[in-house]
């Protein structure tokens, strides 16, 4: 069993704690409508340090982990992260992550927590690979991979370095003020601070939809801010209920709901990730099948239902066209939102082809207990497409 | 005096020999944000073990299951129309026996209590 690092404050606030991939989490503290709200509104603290990080250093890191993963880290600036995708051979996704480059030879990535033993196997296999003699590697056309043995060092920095994310339109003014930060970081920027000679990385990065930072420091560090910011802020914890909220508002992915080692990044909508022009990645001859797709749906405010994972979707003929893999009451919306994968054969050529098809994907339906309920497909970008928009052009959207 | 049920309701005599019908707290607290409560409107009478009242909340379904043959004679409308004013003190709806009352496997409040803490 494993504790994050703010465990002794989350006992002391009565948070409602569960076991989430081997590990103590809050999904609550005061509240998920309560903690929800204040993201949106204020900002809110969560304790990611369940995160799976890594260093990965040496001359041949960067294109080790281009060879690794879809997204292309050599034209990334130095000072930059990236969202980007590990696939398997056969194209399906081992875990999504966010990758950091400080400079070409140095590399912080960030794992999820389920996948942590998966993706540590994965490395583990992919660099004894590349050190063996029989290495298949060597097909690989990618400057130094030969030479790059005894170049690349990984080390799992998982308990060393914690992390924590606050979030929020206040999450950026408060934590420049505590770390003495003058300017506010741009969208996936992120910058090595020191502090009364401590070390931190703040990041413009998080999993809500809102603006605000990760924050990267040694554990006892970052439980010290998160009490100084709750006890003289406007800042309060947020749990895995919230999280889940505002992640799906935001159309975000969460690996082992949405996507898996099943599900290509073709097929979750994460295409603009991989970067197919790259030389080679594990995963590329593979990565672009297309046997479903991914589409958001956004129920009728009247109907009185929350979709759960597994649930599935049909047509106005009744026929089965996909399935839920998340859902959720969106408090924004006040109606309930999903991520469904269309699976429909038909409907996925359609899609792909761009061409209008027969089947009418506005009125789709789902059967809960003896119900029907209709919904409408849409984007999955729930919370981008409303914002600044008042809610009653949800209809137009709807239309 | 509340009596509580294994699967988390408790009941409590009203009048006329009808019971209100509710959740406990503990129940509450771990069912969450409650967004949504529906009512069986198709149904007038129900058996022991039947679904009284559904409890939709951002992370899980909770079942008001019927502890006694019964019919429902009033709603909390309040509770339905703020569901997330939920907190296992109130009650949901309440009920009326169809027949007479039968030895019911209910636990008092510190038996609830320790149940509780053993399940966890």
């Amino acid at each position: 069993m494993s504790f994050p690092i703010l465990h002794e404050f989350n006992l002391e606030r009565k948070a409602n704690i569960v076991d989430f991939h081997g590990w103590q989490m809050p999904v609550s503290y005061e509240g998920i409508r309560e903690e929800y709200k204040a993201t949106r509104e204020k900002a809110s603290v969560f304790d990611v340090s369940h995160m799976g990080r890594w260093f990965f250093s040496g001359k041949n890191a960067m294109a080790f982990l281009d060879y690794l993963t879809t997204n292309d880290l050599s034209s990334l600036k130095d000072g930059k992260a990236i969202y980007t995708t590990l696939l398997n051979e056969e194209g399906g996704i081992i875990d999504d992550l966010v990758i950091y480059k400080f400079n070409p030879e140095r590399f912080l990535l960030i794992n999820n927590a389920g996948n942590h033993d998966t993706v540590t196997e994965w490395f583990r296999l992919q660099h004894d690979k590349l050190k063996s003699a029989e290495s298949t590697l060597k097909n690989v056309e990618i400057k130094d991979y030969e030479q790059s043995d005894k170049d690349i060092t990984i080390e799992d920095i998982t308990t060393k370095l914690a992390q924590i994310a606050v979030q929020g339109p206040l999450a950026k003014d408060l934590v420049n003020e505590y770390l003495g930060l003058k300017d506010k970081l741009s969208y996936f920027s992120f910058r090595e601070i020191s502090l009364n000679n401590e070390n931190y990385i703040v990041s413009a990065t998080g999993y809500t939809g809102e603006a605000g930072y990760e924050i990267y420091a040694k554990p006892s560090l970052l439980i010290k801010l998160v009490e100084d910011l709750c006890s003289h802020s406007e800042l309060v914890p947020a749990g895995l209920g919230a999280r889940d909220v505002l992640r799906l508002e935001a159309g975000y992915c969460l690996h082992g709901n949405d996507i898996d080692d099943l599900t290509t990044p073709y097929e979750a909508d994460l295409d603009w990730i991989v970067k197919i022009t790259k030389e080679n990645f594990i995963g590329k001859s593979n990565c672009t099948r297309q046997k479903k797709i991914l589409k958001g749906l956004l129920f009728s405010i009247s109907e009185k239902i929350i979709p759960r994972t597994g649930t599935k979707v049909y047509d106005d003929e009744e026929r089965e066209i996909g399935v839920i893999t998340s859902g959720t009451f969106s408090f924004i919306l006040g109606r309930a939102i999903a991520l469904v994968y269309l699976t429909d054969p038909m409907i996925i050529k359609s899609i792909i082809s761009n061409k209008t098809t027969k089947i009418n994907l506005k009125k789709v339906s789902i059967k809960v207990r003896k119900d029907i309920f209709s919904a409408s497909i849409v984007e999955p970008w729930f919370y981008r497409n409303i914002r600044g928009k008042e809610i009653q052009d949800l209809e137009a959207i709807q239309k | 005096m509340k009596q509580y049920f294994k699967t988390h309701e408790w009941i409590e005599e009203s009048s006329n020999g009808a019971y209100y019908i509710g959740i406990s707290e503990y129940a509450a607290r771990r069912l969450g944000d409650v967004v949504f409560i529906e009512q069986m409107e198709d149904q007038s009478s129900f058996i022991s073990g039947d679904t009284l009242m559904i409890l939709e909340s951002v992370k899980a379904v909770g079942d008001i299951y019927a502890p006694f043959a019964c019919e429902v004679v009033r709603v909390n409308e309040k509770i339905v129309k703020t569901p997330e004013e939920l907190t296992g003190e109130e009650w949901l709806l309440e009920i009326k026996p169809l027949d007479s009352l039968p030895k019911l496997d209910s636990l008092n409040d510190s038996d609830y209590e320790a149940y509780v803490k053993k399940e966890g």
